[in-house]
């Protein structure tokens, strides 16, 4: 099959992207950091490192750890604040031919609301997505992933001021995402991210002390891949608006397998720390398997998982 | 200018019992390597990270490497042959500023290795002063005599040069004020140390931290370190930094 002929784009939100690949936030900078390694332009979309109202020091080191098959990290959200983003990062952004979102979060009900309005505001962010699910924060307002009342509550907030689109960024730390993806559907979310790390921990066995200053961290990395694969199956089954999967791919297999199980796109993290030109060259694989297969259009991949019907709970 | 690309094992060499040099292919990079720089080097398989290294030297079409055996990514290192391949990102990073003419250059344990670069794209111009537990941690010592103007070896048991450590064998030896610069490598309480020495001095002062780092590029935010203009990145700002930006020195 023709290359040429390959349709890899993808609809999200109303948004059209060139190809299903993302970067997942925190794993990409604002972007510039991987610039010099290929045309940022090549991505399907790009999400900066989460921003907040004011500027944020994020926690003390050691912030990372490596753990079998993965890392924790506990960063602490750090990150130059969202007036800077706009005034300093964001005009680099804009020259390239992708889509940028914008992950945002808030460490109170109305920093979340001033941060949301000032980046749907900006020229040049073309969606936002909301991190209500980063487990490195002890902040009160992490709840507001985790209680249903308080999300509803600041979701409808958010919704009513912004009018890009929306994506909400779900945690994989609860008991059933399926509640939590109708949940964000149901507060009018345009989409699903998901997964973000899931809260873990390491320890020094001589010293007896944690590996992170942070006492824990969020585990990422191919170690929470069947995790994630699951819950963006799960999560795209009982709801229909598009669901970006996430969580441990390192290549175009890895992406397939989320695609297959029901993501609209993928977005790729952990592995930018390993090899900066992960991200395309798992578009380049996508491309492979789909010449191999004889599929002229990612559609036919998206959602095409048979599972067996005689399977139980275990 | 930053690859990734796949680099053969020329040759490993044990120095001590636990220092090795490690010797890498890299023709196509190697004229853009600067001292103070450093490559993140694929350990083995089994890590998902890379391991940042800072550059021994670099001549001939070679990278070289000098590390000591610390934990596992180290371990497996030790353990790779001549002919295997190794996955590595860089040149990443500062370097150290280039210096006019003479210059003091302070090395602790396996600090030596960017110190090392340092000496020999500067050859006759470094006052070294090189400092370890024993004599067993002092490697290279005929490689380091024929690159620096001037060597003081200091052990902290006295069993080789003069007893105590690197800043000690320093600071003595200039009661005064040396007219030139300082470079250092080493662990972070020294380079403290001497940071605060020097900005007392007045003389400028330059220092290669490390930090446990994911990315080597500025992306993950993992190797911050707290500057007098706030957090700054160890891998992309540094890891060379003026001793005068560091909060704490």
């Amino acid at each position: 099959m023709n290359d040429n002929a390959l349709n890899l784009s993808v609809e999200i939100a109303g948004l059209r992207l060139k190809n299903p690949v993302m970067t997942a936030s925190g794993t990409f900078g604002y972007g510039e950091e991987y610039a010099e390694f290929f045309d940022l332009s090549r991505l399907g979309a790009l999400v900066v490192k989460g921003l907040s109202l004011r500027p944020k020091r994020g926690n003390p080191t050691p912030r990372i750890a490596e753990t079998a098959s993965g890392m924790l990290n506990a960063i602490g959200l750090q990150n130059i604040g969202v007036e800077e983003f706009i005034g300093k990062k964001l005009p680099l952004l804009r020259s390239f031919d992708t889509v940028i979102i914008a992950n945002f979060f808030g460490d109170t009900f109305e920093e979340f609301i001033d941060t949301a309005e000032a980046l749907d505001r900006a020229e040049g962010v073309h969606a936002l997505e909301l991190n209500i699910s980063c487990p490195n924060k002890q902040q009160g307002w992490v709840s507001f992933g985790s209680d249903p009342g308080l999300m509803r509550e600041l979701l409808g907030a958010i919704r009513a001021v912004v009018k890009k689109p929306l994506i909400v960024k779900l945690s994989p730390n609860t008991a059933d995402i399926k509640q939590a993806a109708v949940l964000a559907q149901e507060c009018g979310a345009d989409a699903l991210s998901l997964i973000n790390t899931l809260t873990g921990m390491a320890i020094d066995i001589r010293r007896r002390v944690p590996l992170l200053a942070n006492n824990t961290g969020g585990l990422s990395g191919p170690a929470i891949k069947p995790v994630a694969v699951r819950m963006v199956w799960e999560a795209s089954n009982v709801v229909s608006i598009p669901v970006i999967g996430m969580g441990g791919i390192m290549n175009s297999s890895d992406a397939l397998e989320f695609l297959i199980a029901g993501a609209r796109a993928i977005a790729v993290g952990t592995a930018n720390f390993v090899n900066p030109l992960s991200t395309v060259q798992i578009i380049e694989g996508l491309e492979r398997f789909m010449s191999e297969e004889g599929i002229g259009d990612i559609q036919d991949i998206i959602g095409s998982l048979r599972t067996y019907n005689n399977a139980r709970s275990c | 200018m930053h690859r990734l690309f796949k680099a053969r094992i020329v040759q490993t060499t044990v120095l001590s019992g636990s220092y090795r040099l490690l010797t890498l292919s890299s023709e196509e990079y190697i004229r853009h390597c600067e001292a103070g720089q450093f490559f993140m080097l694929q350990t083995g398989s089994e890590f998902l990270l890379k391991r940042p290294f800072s550059i021994f030297s670099h001549r001939g079409g070679l990278l070289y490497f000098l590390y000591c055996i610390r934990g596992k990514g180290t371990k497996r290192l030790s353990e790779l042959r001549e002919g295997d391949f190794i996955e590595v990102l860089g040149p990443l990073g500062k370097a150290y500023p280039k210096p006019a003419g003479d210059f003091i250059a302070l090395a602790g344990g396996s600090g030596i290795a960017s110190i090392y670069c340092l000496l020999e794209d500067n050859k006759g111009k470094g006052h070294l002063f090189y400092g370890a537990k024993e004599k067993g941690d002092i490697v290279l010592a005929d490689s380091l005599e024929k690159v620096s103007k001037v060597l003081t070896i200091a052990t902290e048991d006295g069993s080789l040069g003069v007893k105590g450590n690197a800043l000690e064998a320093l600071c003595s030896k200039y009661q005064g004020d040396p007219p030139m610069p300082i470079y250092a490598c080493g662990p972070k309480q020294m380079l403290m140390a001497v940071s605060r020495w020097a900005l007392d001095k007045g003389l400028p002062c330059y220092i290669s931290l490390e930090e446990h780092m994911a990315c080597g590029v500025g992306a993950c935010l993992s190797c911050v370190v707290e500057t007098r203009e706030g957090l700054k990145g160890i891998c992309k700002d540094g890891p060379i930094f003026s001793a005068g930006e560091i909060i704490g020195a």
